[in-house]
Parts: C-alpha cells; sequence; structure tokens
C-alpha cells in the first residue's frame, strides 16, 4: 500500500476516533469543574458515557403527528456535526477535505444541522419545542456574521479560507503571532462561539425550566436513541469549536515526522490545549451570569464591533499601525 | 530613567509595541459609545487616557526626550486618578449611575462610531496629511480623529449632562492623541496649562451636575428648559 496514503488514513481515522471518544469526556470535564467551582461534587468524570449507553438502551417513543422530518434530523444533524469536524485541526494540520470551502462550508454546516433541527421542533406541536426553535433561529441569524467576521480577518492576514492552512500559517509565526488585530478576532470568535455552544452567558443548558430553554427546549419531544443521537451531536459541535479555539490559541505543535511516537505526542498536546480551554471557558460561565433574551443580541454587537476594528486594522497593515 | 526599560523599548520594536496601545484606544472609545453605565465609562476612560500616556512614554523615550517620565507622570495624575476620582465623586453624590433613554440606541449608536472609524481608516491615509506632517505613526492618526469624533458623538448623543463631560474628555484625549502623532509631545506649559484646564473643567461641571440635581431632581438635559429659582 502507498505510503502517502497510509498516513492520510491513520489520521483521518484518529482524527475522527478523538473527537467521537473525547466529546462526552470535555461535557463531563465542563460539568464536573463547574461544579466544583461552585462548591459542588458534580457528576462523575465519564458521566457523558454512562448518559449515551442509558440512551441508546432505551425505545424511541415519537408523536404520531410527526412525519419522517422528525426522525431523520437526528442522523442529518450528526452527520453534518462531523463533517464540519473534518474541516477543523485537531493534533494535526493536515487537511481531509481538500479546497471545498473553508470557514464557509465550515459555518454553514452549523447552519444545515441547525435548519433542520429547528424544522424538526415545530413538528410534534409542542409550544415550549416552537418557542425553543424560534429563539434558536434569532441566535442563528446574530451568530453566523460574528462568527463569520473573525474568520475573515484571517483570510485577511493569511489569504487562504482554508482553517488547516490558517493554523499551520500561525504556527510558522512563533510568538510574533499575538499581533492586536489576532486578539481582538480571537476575543470575537470566543464570544461567538460561547454563544455557538449554547453556553451560559446566551443559554443555561442545564436549565430544568421549559419556558428559559433554548437549545435544550428544541429535544424536549425527542427520546430514546434519537435524543442521544441528538444530545451527542451537541457535544462533538461543542468540542470541534473548543479544538478551533484552541488550535487559533496555541498552533505551537504540529508533527514532525510521522512515527507513533510522534502521533501520541501530538493527541495528548492537543488534549491538554482542548482540557485549558475547555477550563477558561468554565471559568467564564461561573463568573458570568445568564443574560436576558434580548440583551444577547447587544453582547454579539460587542463582539462583531471587535471583529471589525481588527478588519480594519488589518486591512491597514503595513502603513504605520505596525500590525 | 530606568536603565532597563529604557532598553527593553528600544530593543523591542516599538512600532509593535504602540500598536497593541492603539487598539486598546480605539477599540475603548467605540465601547464607551454604547456604554450604558455611568462608572465603567469613567473606567474606559482612564484606561484610554493610560493608554496615550505610554505611547507617548514610548514615543519619548526612541526620541531621546529627557523630561518624558516627569511629563507623564503628571498627565497620569491628572487623567488617570484626579480626574476619575473626582467624576466617581459626583456620580456617588447625584446617585444615578445608569443612562437608559438616549437620542441613538445604545448598539446602533456603537455600529455607527465602528462605520465612522472605518470610513476614517479608508479615508485618511488618501489625503496625504502624513506627508504634510511629520506624524509618528499614521495609525495613530486616523485613531485620534476617530476618537476625537467619537467624543462629539457622545457628547451629541446622550442625555445625562455627567456623561456629556465625559464626552469632551474623550475629545480631549483625542486631541492629545493627535499632538502625540503629530509633534510627540507639547511644551511642557501648554501641558500642565491643559492638565489644569481640564482638573477645574471636572471640579467646575462636577459641582455644576451637583448643582442641576438639587435643583430640577435630574441631570437630564432636555429638562433643563424650565426656569426655576
Amino acid at each position: 500500500m502507498n505510503y502517502n496514503i497510509l498516513k492520510h488514513l491513520t489520521l483521518l481515522l484518529t482524527h475522527t476516533g478523538l473527537l467521537l471518544l473525547f466529546a462526552p469526556f470535555i461535557h463531563s470535564y465542563i460539568k464536573k469543574i463547574k461544579a466544583m467551582m461552585q462548591g459542588r461534587i458534580g457528576p462523575p468524570i465519564l458521566q457523558g458515557y454512562y448518559d449515551l449507553i442509558k440512551y441508546f438502551h432505551k425505545e424511541t417513543v415519537a408523536s404520531n403527528q410527526t412525519s419522517w422530518l422528525f426522525s431523520i434530523t437526528p442522523f442529518i444533524v450528526f452527520s453534518t456535526t462531523l463533517a464540519a469536524g473534518l474541516l477543523i485541526p485537531t493534533f494535526t494540520s493536515e487537511e481531509f477535505i481538500v479546497s471545498l470551502g473553508g470557514i464557509i462550508l465550515f459555518i454553514y454546516l452549523f447552519g444545515l444541522g441547525r435548519f433542520f433541527m429547528t424544522s424538526s421542533a415545530c413538528e410534534p406541536g409542542s409550544s415550549f419545542c416552537s418557542m425553543a426553535s424560534s429563539r434558536e433561529m434569532m441566535f442563528a441569524t446574530l451568530i453566523e456574521p460574528v462568527m463569520l467576521l473573525p474568520l475573515f480577518v484571517f483570510v485577511c492576514m493569511y489569504g487562504t479560507n482554508n482553517i488547516c492552512e490558517t493554523v499551520n500559517q500561525l504556527a510558522s509565526k512563533g510568538v510574533a503571532l499575538y499581533t492586536p488585530t489576532y486578539i481582538l478576532s480571537i476575543i470575537a470568535i470566543f464570544i461567538a462561539s460561547l454563544a455557538e455552544m449554547c453556553r451560559i452567558p446566551f443559554d443555561n443548558q442545564e436549565t430544568h425550566y421549559e419556558l428559559t430553554m433554548v437549545h435544550e427546549g428544541m429535544l424536549l419531544e425527542y427520546s430514546g436513541k434519537q435524543l442521544g443521537i441528538m444530545f451527542f451531536s451537541g457535544w462533538l459541535k461543542q468540542l470541534i469549536i473548543i479544538s478551533l479555539i484552541a488550535n487559533l490559541l496555541f498552533p505551537l505543535y504540529t508533527m514532525p515526522g510521522f512515527t507513533f511516537a510522534s502521533l501520541c505526542f501530538a493527541v495528548i498536546i492537543y488534549l491538554l490545549k482542548v482540557l485549558i480551554v475547555s477550563t477558561f471557558i468554565v471559568f467564564i460561565e461561573t463568573i458570568v451570569a445568564k443574560v436576558r433574551l434580548f440583551r444577547v443580541r447587544d453582547i454579539l454587537m460587542t463582539s462583531f464591533i471587535m471583529s471589525i476594528i481588527a478588519l480594519v486594522i488589518s486591512v491597514y497593515k503595513g502603513k504605520g499601525l505596525g500590525v | 530613567m530606568n536603565v532597563t526599560l529604557t532598553q527593553f523599548i528600544l530593543d523591542h520594536n516599538h512600532e509593535s509595541l504602540s500598536s497593541y496601545l492603539v487598539g486598546v484606544v480605539l477599540l475603548v472609545s467605540i465601547l464607551m459609545s454604547g456604554c450604558h453605565r455611568i462608572e465603567t465609562m469613567i473606567r474606559f476612560f482612564a484606561i484610554q487616557s493610560l493608554s496615550l500616556i505610554l505611547i507617548m512614554f514610548i514615543a519619548g523615550v526612541v526620541n531621546h526626550n529627557p523630561h518624558i517620565l516627569i511629563i507623564s507622570t503628571i498627565i497620569f495624575v491628572g487623567k488617570c486618578i484626579l480626574i476619575p476620582t473626582i467624576l466617581m465623586f459626583v456620580l456617588k453624590q447625584i446617585q444615578i449611575n445608569r443612562e437608559i433613554e438616549t437620542y441613538v440606541a445604545l448598539p446602533v449608536s456603537m455600529l455607527l462610531n465602528c462605520t465612522l472609524t472605518a470610513l476614517i481608516f479608508a479615508i485618511i491615509p488618501n489625503i496625504g496629511i502624513e506627508k504634510e506632517l511629520h506624524v509618528l505613526s499614521s495609525g495613530l492618526l486616523s485613531t485620534s480623529i476617530s476618537v476625537i469624533l467619537i467624543g462629539l458623538f457622545i457628547m451629541m448623543t446622550r442625555k445625562k449632562a455627567l456623561v456629556q463631560i465625559i464626552g469632551l474628555y474623550v475629545m480631549e484625549n483625542g486631541i492629545f492623541a493627535l499632538t502625540i502623532d503629530t509633534i510627540f509631545e507639547m511644551p511642557n506649559v501648554v501641558e500642565m496649562g491643559i492638565l489644569l484646564d481640564l482638573l477645574i473643567g471636572a471640579l467646575v461641571m462636577g459641582v455644576w451636575v451637583y448643582r442641576i440635581r438639587q435643583s430640577f431632581e435630574t441631570i437630564n438635559v432636555e429638562e433643563l428648559t424650565k426656569l426655576r429659582g
């Protein structure tokens, strides 16, 4: 077998396997650390896996008012999320889907999943589900530009819309990569991705009160295996976004050679980066209170403005701001 | 002056050091225009002044100005300690700490200021000012003009008298940035005069706002059309 194909295949399988394997772990890790910060004991660190096993052993029940859309939505959401996961660098910056749209594809794969999720939430006719899906759509219109604009700043800076290529170029700059443009766009991406991951200033994942639910509210009518898949794709999305931020923040290590030892080392470094970023997210969640629904716009507006300033400064490059 | 600090600034690319500060100035002024807590606005003003003073300090060190430490210390005491303290004291006296009603909604005003900044950054390099004047960096030139206009915007669109005073100080900070950019620093006497002016201004306007609050029970400038004895 050709050595290059073998390498590519190994990397692809490790990449996908890591994402699938660690998504529940990161979710439980965030819950555990958050509980410890609030002085509680919290669920065990493997609770995510226990939950998934429990859901997959249960029977799936759906309302008889629902159509095929309701039953295929979990699979569509899961596959779009996983496809978005192939576009980002994790422990390696090898590209798996070359020349297929880069960041735009990345953002709109999430958009596709969200479209199916919100449409299927309207199907059973539950008022809580419909309310949650209309809120989710409101968030989506705000999140998409705010997610895209800082990534466009990186496109402006490095002339490529491929995230893996961007991270490679960032890694080659060393410590000099922390320019004002970069810092502003990272802050903007971070705020927008908190909204995309449905975390606290925007949406409370741990709420048990249907009126305040946004993301959870759409899953109210799902049960059993379908609910398991929906939860799993939510956690997968969270891990994907965290790895994107981690790799943009610390693009330190790219694998030098292709041996088993270097692969293991790269995976360990990657996991450390992800754990650092998730701990930081927990820290933010602990000190910040959830905002009112209509104040979400203001926070995302701030993030939008930071990315516009970053764009202005990056276009201004070489004209005396010294960026 | 501290020799190691001077060496540090000279060793590193001073342009890249001050470019972070320019970014901070720009960001803080736009955030200020969309801020509804007066206390936060005063803090932002202090941060903005501090970054400008640091830019001036770096420029002075690079140009081997021996008086730069004294001047920047005096301006630091005035703009980052005395004026914010006076404004905070007035704020505590009048017991109003947030502004809800404005002529332009706060997120919209933030967006407008952002557009304004982008326009200025697009226009200023093309009209050739920096060729006429010997400027420190043309990024700082565009930033200072944006800050002046943002200060004007804050004064125009806000209704509370105290916030209008803060808008005036933002404008003054913009002019300060412009002077750093074009002539590195003003003569000491002029700098002292301006600082004294601002301090007395803060005191007088503080008393003025307090008196308005006493007799009208509001600091909303729209209410100041009626005569009261």
